[in-house]
């Protein structure tokens, strides 16, 4: 008796865990790479948000340090445009750092397979 | 038990178990037993059978066992590739295909670990995604839409269930936390254990104190926990059906609604899962047997609520600290904006803390429960770009709310015209120290000339009242605060002010700065809300001293502290009395021990001289003998004294109305029968001194301006006598001797007194008679009183003639009717003064062996000789003291002088007042 539940417990078990590896690549091209995509987008919006970019735009016109003078309107503008030039190319750079970690979210199971498969029957 | 509502569906085929033969059930469609509500439509669908249980361990294990061995594969392929790597010097390949294809086992085998390492992502995303969450709740303003929901049909059988919207279909078991997940699975193993048919409340109850939650709670709660299992333990074993043989234990209706009223709680509150603390909550609403045993334990449903709370409150705060830290990277630590349009202002730093910098560096405490006041002052700073003004009494949060203001500031969950800046506290202290009026509104202008360039500065100015009065008394000088008035008034920087309550009105309201303050009133919280701060505040308080704070000491400090410390306000007295109490545990039973609500009455008993801590055996032994205590110094006056006792033993036992004096008592009686004999006895008995009392000799309060000196003369800087005496000492007797001799406008002061218990002073402070006992005296209608006796009267009978005769010229009846009792002292009758003599003598007997060691002794026949000759109807006990004086006093003081009695002799006072020596030995 106790054997036989056994048995029942061990099938289940190994069903229930087939189900799951065979559910495996669905998930990760469906609902993981959302969650992958939404990963990546926050640390984007985390990345501008340390930048400030959106904050240097907006006050594009404003001087800085409170100097409201000509020269320091003039310079402050230029300078402004000097550092929303350098903070998008940083942010730039970190899409495409994030570009890429996606691609290999896409990419890796099926370069890792077929490198498996091909390294086997090397 | 619980009652079912109308709408809860059963399935009658699968008996809501949602399955028939191991498939499902097509009646119900699987869902079992659910409930239409809120627009929502719950079901339980969780199948807990024995082998389900077994199946999930073994799960378990297995996972624990794959991911273990997963990650070590891991761990073991990578080094192993980086080992290949550094000994072959293959950097400049691993960038190439061919590396990877090259048929390496190293290679492959770190290739398959990449994949596990895949699949993990995979299982422990999905293993998070499982656990639905709640979905927040709208806050409905509108009835309308409150309406609406009521018109609307409610599914009543599972056809129309099945035309819901997969939606709005919740399955109530995946909203559960681990935890509470656990305490389910527990309940079934308790019903099994018991051999019980049905999963009631009362196992899922026994299950979940074994959760380390139910630990926290009930150990706040001061119960013990294992008792209390065991009591369970007894109540369980004769309820519910029996499990039929071969049957397993199926969840009942009322666990199955309780789980659901479980959801709505855990809705209604704003909680993203259900767990151990939504099911306490539910469960002992639900079953009596519960809440008996609860009672037992002196836990209500209110209180469990409150300590529900208080883990709620720890949870949000340490969320809350999280979010503030991630998000106070952002915001700059130094005088410059994010948007660098901000100037350095260097002077206004030398007067000034920077409060979104402290906030920044985490220097601020959590403020709790002041949310309502922050949006108002966010509402009207953003609406008018007005300057606000704080009002409240001190200790009541005004500052934590500035700090709090200045944590949402560095969270940037602030409106618009708030985000990128700085709230900076303006210290007046500073201001205006070492310098001239004139020179401090030069300071001033040229600290509002920083802040109009910086741009990016609110100012904040706590108690703005020390900026009223500072003028350079020149002839049209303005004043400071006029100067910062017109600066505001020009609209280029707004401030936060504060001010206390009574300073506002009479110096802010109507001057220039009371025009550009908007004003904001902060209230004193109520008792919960008290409580709930407590509670925010109870975790640092505990860390610093090592003990844990019972829900019941923190309820205590509130209530108590509310109570009996009147000159300040909650929350901050009650934070204070938990400060020292925690100190005052741990000194006394050492680290780590619990601070219960004993703890905290025996710290206000200290500071008020109140006595609040429990009745302990001893003084339940002296309240019961209060009366022969009494007796030991008043002789007769059985009426009196038996009044006082019973009012003190009520008092003590807190059966008495708690907003009016313990008791107030009129003494009336002819001189020298003992009434303010009695209320010094009273005070010697039960305040431990007979000058632990407030003596008030009414003969001198006899014109109206004398009032003045009872409560202080308006205007007046002094306070009144009685007023500040109670106000120091508010558990007092207070006397008044002869009131029948004060102003009848005196009198209406003492009505308020004994109907309210408080009095108002001069300085318009609230002083608390709620602990004292109040007795007059008089003399009025003594004749009356005696020529009663004489004519053979009861003491009823004189008290009624009194009452509706001869007191009416004193006292008018609303005033005689505020007393409790009115005792009439009866002329004392000739043994009593007997008594009398022999108690004073007993007194001067130890007076002389304390001081001299000669010891005295009187012979019952002298005691007889000296009351008969100090007697007399008309004066009472006070002719007694002459002759006592007279003849034994002054024969006592020639033979000391005279140096005919020494150390150790004995002088024995005989009839006719002869003293007779026995010499004592010598040394």
């Amino acid at each position: 008796m106790a054997q036989a539940n056994i048995g029942v417990l061990i099938k289940s078990i190994l069903q229930d865990k087939a189900k799951e590896i065979l559910y495996f690549p669905f998930w990760w091209y469906g609902k993981g790479f959302l969650i992958a995509l939404n990963f990546l987008w926050e640390k984007i919006r985390g990345m501008e948000a340390r930048l400030g970019l959106k904050i240097w735009a907006k006050n594009l016109f404003t001087p800085m340090f409170g100097q409201r003078d000509f020269a320091g309107i003039a310079i402050s503008f230029f300078m402004r445009v000097v550092q929303i030039i350098g903070r998008f190319f940083i942010l730039v750079l970190w899409m495409i750092l994030m570009a890429g970690l996606l691609l290999l979210w896409l990419g890796l199971p099926i370069f890792v397979v077929l490198g498996i498969v091909i390294n086997l029957v090397a | 038990m619980l009652k079912m509502p109308n709408n809860f569906l059963n399935c009658a085929a699968c008996a809501g178990s949602g399955k028939i033969g191991g498939g499902k059930c097509l009646s119900c469609h699987g869902l079992g037993m659910g409930i239409y509500r809120d627009k929502k439509f719950l079901y339980w669908n969780k199948i807990i059978t024995n082998q389900e249980l077994e199946k999930k361990k073994a799960e378990k294990f297995l996972k624990l066992f794959l991911n273990g061995i997963s990650f070590v594969f891991s761990v073991l392929a990578t080094l192993l590739l980086l080992w290949q790597i550094v000994e072959n010097s293959f950097f400049g390949q691993i960038f190439t295909l061919s590396f990877w294809i090259s048929g390496s086992p190293v290679v492959t085998l770190f290739l398959v670990s990449l994949l596990v390492d895949a699949y993990l992502i995979y299982r422990f995303s999905e293993e998070i995604a499982q656990k639905a969450k709640i979905e927040k709740k709208e806050y409905q303003d509108k009835e309308g839409e409150k309406k609406e929901e009521v018109m609307e049909t409610l599914p009543s059988d599972w056809v129309s269930v099945r035309d819901l919207s997969s939606k709005i279909k919740i399955n109530v078991a995946d909203t559960f936390t681990f935890d509470a997940q656990k305490a389910v699975e527990d309940a079934f193993f308790v019903a099994t254990k018991f051999n019980h048919g049905k999963i009631l409340p009362l196992h899922l109850f026994i299950a979940l104190l074994f959760s380390k939650k139910a630990a926290i709670v009930f150990g706040r709660l001061g119960v013990n926990l294992k008792e209390m299992q065991e009591k369970l333990g007894r109540q369980i074993s004769s309820v519910g059906e029996l499990l039929a043989e071969g049957q397993e234990s199926v969840f009942s209706e009322e666990l199955i609604q309780l789980f659901f009223d479980g959801y709505f709680e855990a809705y209604n509150s704003r909680r993203e899962q259900i767990d151990i603390a939504e099911l306490l909550l539910v469960v002992s609403r639900s079953n009596p047997i519960i809440q008996e045993l609860l009672y037992e334990y002196e836990v209500d449903l209110d209180k469990l609520k409150n300590v529900v709370e208080w883990l709620r409150i720890s949870e949000f705060l340490r969320k809350r600290w999280q979010k503030t830290r991630t998000l106070a990277r952002l915001k700059p630590g130094g005088t410059m904006s994010r948007a660098m349009t901000a100037v350095a202002t260097p002077y206004l730093d030398r007067f000034s803390q920077d409060y979104t910098m402290m906030a920044k560096y985490g220097y601020f405490a959590p403020c709790l429960g002041r949310e309502k006041e922050i949006e108002e002052i966010f509402r009207i700073i953003e609406g008018g770009r007005q300057s606000v003004i704080l009002i409240g009494n001190p200790g009541i949060g005004k500052s934590a709310i500035l700090e709090g203001i200045a944590q949402r500031m560095v969270e940037e969950d602030v409106p618009k015209i708030l985000q990128d800046k700085r709230l900076v506290n303006l210290n007046i202290g500073q201001l205006v120290a070492g310098a001239t009026a004139s020179e401090v509104q030069k300071r001033l202008l040229m600290i509002c000339d920083e802040i109009a360039r910086a741009g990016n500065i609110i100012l904040c100015i706590q108690d703005i009242e020390g900026m009223i009065g500072i003028t350079s008394g020149d002839k049209e000088s303005i004043d400071l605060s006029r100067v910062l008035a017109d600066e505001l008034s020009q609209g280029y920087f707004f401030a936060i002010a504060s001010a206390r309550s009574g300073v506002y009105g009479q110096y802010i309201e109507n001057s220039s700065l009371g025009a550009v303050l908007q004003k904001v009133t902060i209230e004193e919280p109520d008792t919960n809300g008290a409580i709930q701060i407590l509670e925010g505040k109870a975790g640092a308080i505990e860390y610093q001293n090592k003990v844990v704070f019972s829900y019941d000491a923190i309820s205590k400090a509130v209530i108590l502290s509310g109570r009996y410390l009147h000159d300040r306000y909650l929350p901050e007295k009650a934070i204070e009395i938990m400060r020292e109490v925690a100190h005052y545990a741990a000194g006394k039973r050492g680290v780590g021990t619990i601070v219960v609500g004993e703890d905290v009455a025996e710290v206000i008993a200290q500071k008020t001289k109140i006595p609040v801590t429990a009745v302990n055996e001893v003084e339940s032994e002296k309240l019961l003998r209060l009366e022969e205590e009494m007796h030991k110094r008043v002789i007769g006056q059985e009426e009196a004294i038996k009044m006082i006792a019973a009012a003190l033993r009520r008092a003590r036992a807190e059966i008495r109305e708690a907003k009016r004096p313990i008791a107030n008592f009129l003494f009336l009686g002819p001189t020298g029968v003992g009434k303010t004999e009695t209320a010094k006895t009273v005070s010697e008995v039960y305040f431990g001194d007979e000058r632990n009392m407030i003596r008030l000799d009414m003969s001198e309060y006899q014109d109206q301006a004398s009032i003045y000196r009872l409560i202080g003369a308006p205007a007046g800087n002094s306070a009144g006598l009685l007023t500040e005496a109670v106000r120091k000492n508010p558990f007092t007797l207070v006397l008044l001797d002869e009131i029948e001799k004060s102003h009848p406008d005196i009198l209406n002061v003492f009505l308020q007194v004994m109907d309210d218990g408080r009095l108002t002073d001069n300085l318009g402070r609230t002083v608390d008679f709620t602990n004292v006992i109040l007795i007059a005296t008089s003399n009025a209608g003594s004749p009356a009183i005696q020529d009663g006796i004489k004519q053979g009267l009861t003491i009823e009978a004189v008290k009624e003639q009194l009452i509706n005769t001869e007191l009416k010229p004193y006292f008018r009846p609303e005033f005689l009717n505020r007393f409790d009792g009115i005792v009439v002292y009866r002329p004392l009758t000739s043994p009593e003064i007997e008594q009398i003599a022999g108690l004073m003598l007993a007194k001067i007997g130890k007076q002389l062996e304390n001081k001299r060691g000669i010891v005295l002794e009187v012979t019952g026949e002298a005691v007889r000789e000296l009351a008969a000759a100090g007697f007399d109807p008309a004066f009472g006990a006070r002719p007694l003291r002459r002759v006592i004086q007279e003849k034994v006093e002054d024969g006592l003081t020639n033979l000391i002088l005279t140096k005919k009695i020494e150390r150790r002799d004995k002088v024995i006072l005989e009839v006719g007042g002869n003293f007779r020596i026995e010499k004592g030995r010598v040394l």
